[in-house]
């Protein structure tokens, strides 16, 4: 029972660890939507016109994930986006060391300051991992169920 | 009586929910958010156009401190330009325009009283900044450092190495 429960605390402290990162990350960038968009457009991946709606978008939706991913509501759902945007956080970041783009990653700052580079990557893949652990670990009251 | 259960170690358990398929609660978490994104938006007062063109955001530091290609090549080839290159001193190595001076623009405060003599501070000579192209912020930022250290005539060459580099002009190092 212990080993679970410690278990348990392991996964709880992940979530509110991912959720904090998450809301945090997304704060300066929703009070900053136009400094965000030039931070997308620099990446050039994304064609220019979609840019601005997922500057908009996305903030929010780092905001909801991180904040339910702490409070419990759509645990899963919240690791899967989570986990989803920081698998492509790490991808965008290879490609763009890849392709010597010399850019601010957007990432916490819209001011500029982080760089895109290794730090970068290994950063975002060492939360890649602590998320994936989490979504696979939080069964959610409908697996616990099944497994009481 | 089943649904009691759970609820003991609710602290540490999710309990909302949940039923829910996980790839639903998901696109639920993105519906909401996109609501909230583009309602906010609508609302406040500086708003951004939801269909962004290019002009808007590439052109934005197009001001009048930047050279154009043609610009920087006519002040290299009549010596009135001073090519400063922002970018690292391991990618300066690889390859820079012609006599231009390294200094990285993280390394501003560190290196800039041992180059200061050589950067001009006159009318006649421009300091053109540079660093990879029109994407990176290495230059602009230069740019304003060096304009707060004191010097005036301080440009941006937002085409960069690699439009430099497209022209053929002169180069020491390799093009890469």
């Amino acid at each position: 029972m212990k080993r679970i429960f410690e278990h348990r605390l392991l996964i709880f402290v992940l979530r509110l660890f991912l959720g904090f990162v998450f809301i945090y990350a997304s704060w300066d960038k929703i009070l900053h939507p136009a400094q965000f968009a030039q931070a997308v457009y620099n990446y050039k991946i994304l064609p220019a016109p979609v840019i601005n709606l997922f500057a908009l978008i996305l903030p929010w939706v780092e905001l909801f994930a991180g904040l339910f991913l702490i409070l419990g509501i759509y645990t899963r759902g919240s690791a899967l986006i989570i986990t989803s945007l920081l698998f492509i956080f790490v991808v965008v970041a290879v490609i763009s060391v890849y392709r010597n783009l010399d850019i601010s990653c957007g990432c916490f700052n819209t001011a500029g300051g982080r760089k895109v580079g290794i730090q970068l990557i290994l950063e975002d893949s060492s939360l890649l991992l602590l998320s994936f652990w989490v979504l696979i670990k939080e069964k959610g009251s409908r697996g616990n169920k099944m497994s009481e | 009586m089943e649904n009691e259960k759970p609820t003991r170690r609710a602290v540490l358990r999710s309990s909302v929910g949940e039923r829910l398929a996980v790839p639903i609660q998901a696109l639920i978490i993105i519906l909401l958010a996109s609501l909230l994104g583009i309602g906010s938006n609508l609302i406040r007062k500086d708003r951004i156009p939801f269909i962004s063109h290019p002009s808007d955001v590439s052109g934005k530091e197009k001001a009048d401190n930047a050279v154009t290609l043609a610009e920087a090549k006519e002040r290299f080839d009549s010596g009135m330009g001073f090519f400063i290159d922002a970018r690292s001193a391991d990618t300066y190595r690889k390859g820079h325009i012609l006599n231009a001076l390294n200094l990285p623009e993280e390394d501003f405060e560190a290196r800039i009283a041992e180059v200061k003599d050589l950067i001009p501070d006159s009318s006649e000579f421009t300091v053109i900044v540079y660093c990879d192209g029109e994407e990176c912020e290495a230059s602009t930022k230069l740019e304003k450092k060096l304009e707060g250290y004191g010097y005036k005539n301080v440009r941006v060459f937002f085409g960069g190495w690699n439009e430099w580099v497209k022209a053929e002009y002169p180069i020491e190092g390799t093009p890469e």
